[in-house]
């Protein structure tokens, strides 16, 4: 029942990521690759507050997205000049830069020994000690975040995303600040991505950085991709998939050595297969190009 | 000239019901420019270009391929900045420098184009395309759309009703649910204009709106604009090759002639 449970908590996690991303690719057209950068920011400065300062949970949670959406404004400011391929670039070279910092600046986040003995979420003096309890307390926030993400895609800040994804320059013409559009969707998307991290580190109780890396952010895009984008079901059968895939895996039982990259080879397979055969992923409604 | 335009205005029964008689002739609109120069490498494109145009006038603007017309129209709706010269829009007295403004903020303050490629959002409806420009929509704030619900519906009701209406007055109504990708070239330019309409462009800057449409297409184009710009005041500087079809509405032709533009003023206007 446990295992069962452990893979709905990270359903729950991956659904958060998977949702925000779909914000920046699916609603605005803007290909991040530097998602799980941000994971880990929501992540350490949760991480931080809870074990350095003794913060509460949800302080903790929502200073680490505080910090993730305004760190935002490093890929942010880049899209106002980059498209498309160059952006992309850009994109990956914040994710390195993020990487190499939680990896080096050890006096603050211990480097790669990581940071360790997070406790689970407490809230007014209950604490979610159980897999059970911590699977409905992600499942709320993770329901409450799907809802902000549809009350945003039917709102007039949607359908400008969307305008925008579809054409930029007749976008700019008809009065869509494109730019301002670009600052806003990032820092959500950050913010909530940050708060996935902060969840993440309180159920793992101990994060390093290389589940920050650049294979993180690979993971959650083609999450996004194989789910479909455009929606707020894609994103969803796309975290679900790709949460399932290593698990159905694990009953073939090979050596470990050849299990990580078979996984590898079983996601490169997915995306082109994908690709080919129906680009709007899964469960999108955007077939993106 | 007041009675003139409200007569106009009595007889294009089908301008959307919230253009009031009021409204429609309130709007003092002056689109000027003076000295326009720009070169490209080496190559001069405008050469001292100057422009007036007010609520109400529509301009001709031709010339050959590659003059430098869509240049000049590149410059008016902020999208390049000229090496010298001045623009301006006035709008009841209030004076904006265009050249100081971005692209955006010129649209909301009423200086929109339509584009000679047409660039309608291939994956929205026709009416989502309509509402999308939609000006000064609260919700486009992602706080204020979560946490002002109530006043961004009502907002988003009145905005459908006035796109449903500029979409009706230019006989794309029916088509409001096809996607914007399902449109044949004259519905698509349509749906196009009925996009800045939505904008509340007091000046409106038109590529090539005629080309790629029939004859009768064109005529019937011709006349909504012609009944657009007597009823509701609006200024058009129109970029057309099909000059047979666009003079008899113009009050204005700009000719651009070697980077300068030569002005004539047309005698024989239909009125609606």
């Amino acid at each position: 029942m446990n295992y069962l449970y452990h893979l709905i908590i990270y359903f729950e996690i991956y659904a958060i990521v998977a949702m925000s991303l779909n914000l920046l690719i699916g609603y605005g057209g803007l290909l991040q690759v530097a998602h799980a950068a941000y994971y880990g920011i929501g992540a350490y400065t949760a991480a931080l507050l809870w074990t350095k300062l003794g913060w509460g949970f949800f302080p903790g949670l929502a200073v680490g997205a505080f910090a993730a959406g305004v760190l935002s404004l490093l890929v942010s400011l880049p899209a106002w000049r980059f498209k498309g391929d160059y952006f992309v670039m850009i994109s990956i070279a914040v994710q390195t830069l993020i990487y190499a910092t939680l990896y080096n600046w050890t006096d603050l986040t211990n480097g790669p020994f990581g940071i360790s003995g997070i406790a689970r979420p407490v809230m007014a003096g209950y604490s979610f000690v159980t897999t059970g309890s911590i699977t409905v307390l992600y499942g709320v926030l993770a329901t409450g975040l799907g809802m902000v993400m549809a009350l945003l895609k039917w709102s007039p800040f949607g359908r400008a995303l969307q305008a925008m994804r579809d054409d930029e320059l007749a976008a700019y013409s008809i009065g869509i600040p494109v730019n301002w559009l670009k600052l806003q969707a990032f820092a959500l998307a950050s913010a909530m991505v940050g708060i996935a991290g902060g969840l993440y580190a309180s159920y793992v109780s101990y994060i390093d950085p290389t589940s920050f890396s650049l294979d993180e952010s690979i993971l959650m895009l083609s999450m996004v991709v194989i789910g479909g984008t455009g929606n707020v079901r894609g994103p969803l059968t796309g975290a679900a998939v790709l949460i399932l895939l290593p698990e159905a895996l694990r009953f073939l039982q090979l050596p470990d050595a050849v299990a990580a990259n078979v996984r590898l080879l079983a996601y490169g397979l997915l995306l082109i297969l994908m690709m080919h055969l129906r680009p709007q992923g899964l469960a999108g409604t955007y077939r993106y190009q | 000239m007041m009675t003139q335009i409200c007569a106009v205005l009595e007889r294009a029964s089908d301008i959307p019901a919230t253009q009031s008689c009021q409204e429609t002739l309130l709007p003092r609109v002056r689109l000027k420019a003076e000295g326009l120069s720009i070169a490209f490498g080496g190559q001069q494109v405008l050469c001292g270009a100057n422009l007036d145009l007010t609520g109400g006038q529509i301009a001709l603007l031709r010339g050959p391929n590659g003059c430098g017309k869509t240049t000049l129209l590149n410059v008016l709706s902020g999208f390049l900045k000229p090496d010298t010269g001045t623009a301006s829009l006035e709008f009841n007295g209030t004076r904006v420098d265009i050249l100081n403004e971005t692209p955006d903020r010129l649209a909301r303050l009423g200086l929109a184009r339509l584009w000679q490629d047409i660039r309608l959002f291939s994956t929205m409806t026709v009416l989502e395309n309509v509402l999308a420009a939609s000006p000064h929509a609260i919700g486009i704030n992602p706080a204020l759309a979560l946490f002002a619900l109530g006043k961004v519906k009502q907002q988003e009701r009145e905005f459908r009703s006035q796109a449903l209406a500029w979409l009706d007055m230019l006989g794309m109504a029916d088509r409001a649910d096809s996607s914007g990708d399902q449109l044949s070239v004259g519905q698509s330019k349509r749906v196009a204009i009925a996009r800045l309409l939505q904008t509340g462009s007091k000046v409106m800057l038109l590529d090539e709106p005629l080309a790629g449409l029939d004859h009768d297409s064109a005529a019937k184009l011709v006349e909504d604009l012609n009944r657009l710009a007597n009823a509701t005041h609006r200024a058009m500087l129109i970029v057309e090759h099909n000059h047979d079809a666009i003079t008899p509405v113009c009050d204005l032709r700009y000719t651009l002639n070697e980077g300068a533009l030569i002005r004539e003023e047309l005698e024989l206007k239909w009125v609606c």
